[in-house]
């Protein structure tokens, strides 16, 4: 069951002499719902069009479902790929009613199967109501849902979406993201969604690739990409953390080996209070995040650190406070690896 | 009560007047129907008209549409050599005015045409080649000079309607061709449309071309009785049933720039990517762009340039001069009443928005919408009522270059007034509240605040003004006082005459300032194509 569907392999893209891609590799099976995370720029929505097929100057070799989309002798058109896409900005067609748009792609089948299937998607979708509006009477999460039902109405062995939710406001972002990854895990569709929200990553995704100037740099289960990440760029990109010196650290924590050379990462839930610790510090910032504080204190030698803790423990800015370090897991890494 | 009449206000409010006579007098003689007038005509000259109308209206919209929309779908999805030059030449036609590409024409393909001549002897034909002057040369020609709008207005739309169209359809299966019939030309429709809508209304105003090839329309009619059989009555009723088939035209118009909103997929219009054709389809391209652009563009101009040079010794003598100096006198005072007329109704309507300065807008905009011998019928039959009442039948007005001018300005008000008035719309209100709220005379406020504003906009007006006005011929011809020769005068009266190698001094004249305000039609359409 858990043979490779999607694989991408040595991926790079070039584009006026810039490097926009650098040898992406990564591979999915059947069903899993991926996610590209990386700030603007890195390269997620080109390594998406690459798989699209939308982009056609990139090398390396792409397949899906057993078929060669691209190698250095081949390269499948998008039109051939068994892939649907969802944009960021949804690209219906204005002249075009709900049910029209849906049915699109479907003008070669015959009446019966393009009626099965817009019912069908509309169930899916929950858009029965709007099939006579026009795309421009709907409001941002409808068109959403439009667009999805579309790709899907292909029945594509991959579905792309790309920054799908990025136009919608927060609360509406959260409930679709939900809404769209129970249609997908229903219907069993392998789906990568690009994002640079960390937080719709992870409430979407069972894998999650990390991307930064062009390179992927950690392709892993969501769990493992916040617990382990593989460099300090990912750790300082998922969540939030400072890094200390090995040896520095050892004062507070004892380490059982400690490594020349390299700094350690301290999340912020890794801080806690505690009144009766002997390591007093100093609050300089407080940012109130309903059920917790993220307070900015500083310690010893003016070092700076951030802590998380219940909303419980309201304090004032200059107060002192006892702190204690309760990390279970000790992530470092070497120097050389900061020069990003 | 005063401050309501301000001097703005008021003087836009003559200007919509003056506009609005000549047009509705025409109107009116709808509702005033002479029956013998129309008696002749049904029985002898409308039924003609309106055939030859409707066949030039079907064949230059065929025409129009498929050169314009066929250039602008390949200038915008399309990589081939050559691309920068034959987007630059694609606009170019913009620049010969329609007679002048209509009388090259006939020169080289009448039956004793040069080129039909050469064509004759090189394959020793013993029979003469049949005459372009039918339907289908003026089609071509009229085609040829106006498909310039569609083209400018289908990749406007083409542009705007942006790459995520196109990879919507991609992902959902479809080939370019697909695309293009089901998601493109349906987008741009309504854009298409109103190219074609000016293309019409070219069409149906058009004399010099029609003229040349001796294909009747309501133009030619109109002028035809008017100063062949002097009835100015006759040409009345004509101009009425030319001015009813516009005014459909313009409701059309109206109807179809409501629906032209809605035209990009996706809100992040990027232009579209374009794609690298094979090596036989692009020699098609090139093959046609270059075979459209000699047609429309090279292969006039080339001729006019040559003749030119034969006629540059024998022509070129005072007589030119004076012909120059009366086009440039004319040009020059309507430009002066233009840019005054659209300074003082772009402030009064900036200063007072409402639904009136609005519609003194449109109304100041239908002079160019009515052809322009319909116009002179109108302005020749107000002036000479102008005469009669307050100046008991002296010339005055009907007389005088002051005709032409009024002409003139009626006509092209529009083209000085609205960017002129966007301009002024570009002004904010807090920025016209600091002038009101300052201490200088409103002469210093002029000079040192909006002035600035409105230079570059103002300027650009004149100059297209100047070169509509210098190429306009049927109000010139119909409105002249005796003797008062203009170079597109001495342009028709050659080549009535068949002279078409002397009519040619004057027409390099006229393209070489057409080409001014082509030239920046083009930059600005191009500088916005790179923007997206």
């Amino acid at each position: 069951m858990n043979e490779i569907f999607l694989d991408v392999k040595n991926i790079s893209l070039k584009i006026d002499n810039k490097s926009i891609l650098t040898d992406v590799s990564f591979s999915l099976v059947k069903g899993d719902l991926a996610c590209l995370l990386g700030p603007s720029g890195c390269g997620k929505t080109s390594l998406l069009r690459v798989i699209a097929g939308l982009e056609d100057r990139a090398l390396g070799v792409i397949s899906s479902n057993k078929n060669i989309l691209q190698n250095q002798s081949q390269f499948i058109i998008p039109q051939k790929r068994k892939i649907g896409m969802v944009f960021q900005d949804y690209a219906l067609f204005p002249h075009l009613t709900i049910e029209d748009n849906i049915t699109f792609g479907l003008a070669k089948e015959s009446k019966e199967k393009r009626v099965k299937i817009l019912i069908q998607m509309l169930e899916l979708t929950k858009l029965s109501h709007l099939i006579k509006r026009y795309p421009h009477k709907l409001s941002g999460g409808e068109q959403q849902r439009v667009a999805l039902a579309r790709a899907l109405a292909l029945s594509p062995d991959i579905l792309l979406l790309d920054e799908p939710f990025s136009n919608l406001d927060a609360t509406l972002r959260e409930s679709l993201a939900e809404d769209v990854k129970n249609i997908l895990k229903e219907l069993s569709i392998t789906s990568i969604l690009v994002t640079h929200d960390q937080d719709e990553a992870f409430s979407f995704a069972d894998k999650i690739g990390v991307m930064n100037d062009g390179k992927l740099e950690q392709f892993s289960s969501s769990y493992d990409i916040y617990h382990a990440p593989q460099n300090p760029f990912i750790a300082k990109f998922i969540g939030e953390g400072t890094f200390f010196p090995c040896s520095y650290f050892n004062k507070y924590v004892p380490l059982t080996q400690i490594l020349e050379n390299h700094k350690i990462l301290i999340r912020p839930e890794d801080v806690t209070f505690d009144d009766k610790s002997e390591l007093k510090a100093r609050i300089i910032k407080k940012q109130f995040r309903g059920s917790h504080f993220l307070y900015t204190i500083e310690f010893d030698n003016q070092l700076v650190i951030q802590s998380l803790v219940s909303s419980y423990h309201d304090h004032a800015i200059n107060e002192i406070i006892g702190i204690k370090f309760e990390v279970d897991q000790i992530l470092s890494y070497n120097n050389q690896r900061f020069s990003t | 009560m005063l401050k309501l009449l301000s001097f703005s206000k008021l003087i836009s409010l003559l200007m919509a007047i003056v506009v609005i006579i000549p047009i509705a007098i025409i109107y009116f003689s709808l509702l005033n129907i002479d029956y013998a007038i129309w008696y002749h005509l049904n029985s002898f000259v409308l039924p003609e008209l309106i055939a030859n109308t409707v066949k030039l209206v079907i064949g230059v919209s065929l025409g129009t549409i498929v050169l314009g929309v066929s250039l602008s779908y390949i200038n915008t999805f399309f990589e081939f050599r050559g691309k920068k030059f034959f987007t630059f030449f694609a606009l170019m036609p913009m620049s010969i005015p329609a007679y002048i590409m209509a009388f090259v024409y006939v020169a080289l393909f009448d039956t004793t045409g040069l080129w039909s001549l050469k064509i004759k002897e090189a394959l020793a034909l013993d029979f003469f080649l049949p005459s372009i002057r039918n339907f289908y040369g003026i089609t071509l020609v009229l085609s040829l000079s106006f498909y310039p709008y569609v083209y400018l207005l289908a990749r406007n739309s083409f542009l705007n309607i942006g790459s995520k169209a196109i990879e919507a359809t991609t992902m959902l299966g479809l080939s370019r061709f697909e695309t293009f019939y089901r998601v493109i030309l349906p987008l741009s429709g309504p854009w298409i449309l109103s190219g074609l809508i000016l293309t019409l209304m070219e069409t149906l105003g058009d004399f010099g071309a029609v003229s040349i090839f001796n294909y009747s329309t309501f133009t030619t009619a109109i002028y035809r009785s008017w100063f062949g059989l002097f009835s100015l009555k006759t040409a009345q009723q004509l101009a009425s049933i030319l001015i009813s088939l516009v005014s459909l035209l313009m409701i059309l118009g109206y109807v179809i720039s409501k629906n032209k909103n809605f035209s990009t997929v996706g809100k992040s219009s990027v232009s579209p990517r374009t794609i690298k054709v094979g090596f036989i389809s692009e020699i098609f391209i090139i093959l046609y762009s270059s075979i459209v652009s000699l047609m429309a563009f090279f292969i006039p101009l080339a001729m006019i340039i040559y003749w030119s040079i034969y006629a540059i010794k024998a022509d070129l003598d005072s007589r030119f001069f004076t012909f120059l100096s009366n086009s440039l006198e004319i040009a020059t005072y309507s430009v002066i009443v233009i840019i005054f007329f659209s300074l003082t109704m772009s402030y009064a309507t900036r200063k007072y928005q409402g639904v009136i300065g609005q519609l003194i807008k449109n109304i100041s905009s239908l002079g160019y919408a009515v052809p322009g011998s319909v116009l002179a019928v109108g302005i020749f039959i107000f002036l000479n009522f102008m005469d009669s009442t307050f100046f008991n039948g002296a010339k005055i007005f009907s007389g005088s270059i002051l005709a032409m001018i009024i002409g003139m300005s009626i006509r092209f008000l529009t083209i000085g007034l609205s960017p002129i008035s966007n301009s002024f719309l570009r002004i904010s209100n807090s920025q016209l509240a600091v002038l009101e709220l300052n201490q200088n005379s409103k002469l210093k406020n002029f000079i040192k605040a909006l002035a600035p504003m409105i230079k570059v906009s103002t300027m650009s007006a004149s100059l297209m003004v100047f070169v509509e006005v210098i190429k306009e011929m049927p109000i010139s011809l119909m409105t002249r006082p005796f003797g008062k020769e203009t170079l597109s005068i001495r342009i028709f009266e050659l080549t009535s005459e068949g002279e078409w190698e002397r009519a040619a001094l004057p027409s390099l004249f006229l393209i070489v300032i057409s080409l001014i305000p082509t030239f920046i039609l083009y930059i600005n359409t191009e500088i916005k194509a790179e923007k997206l």
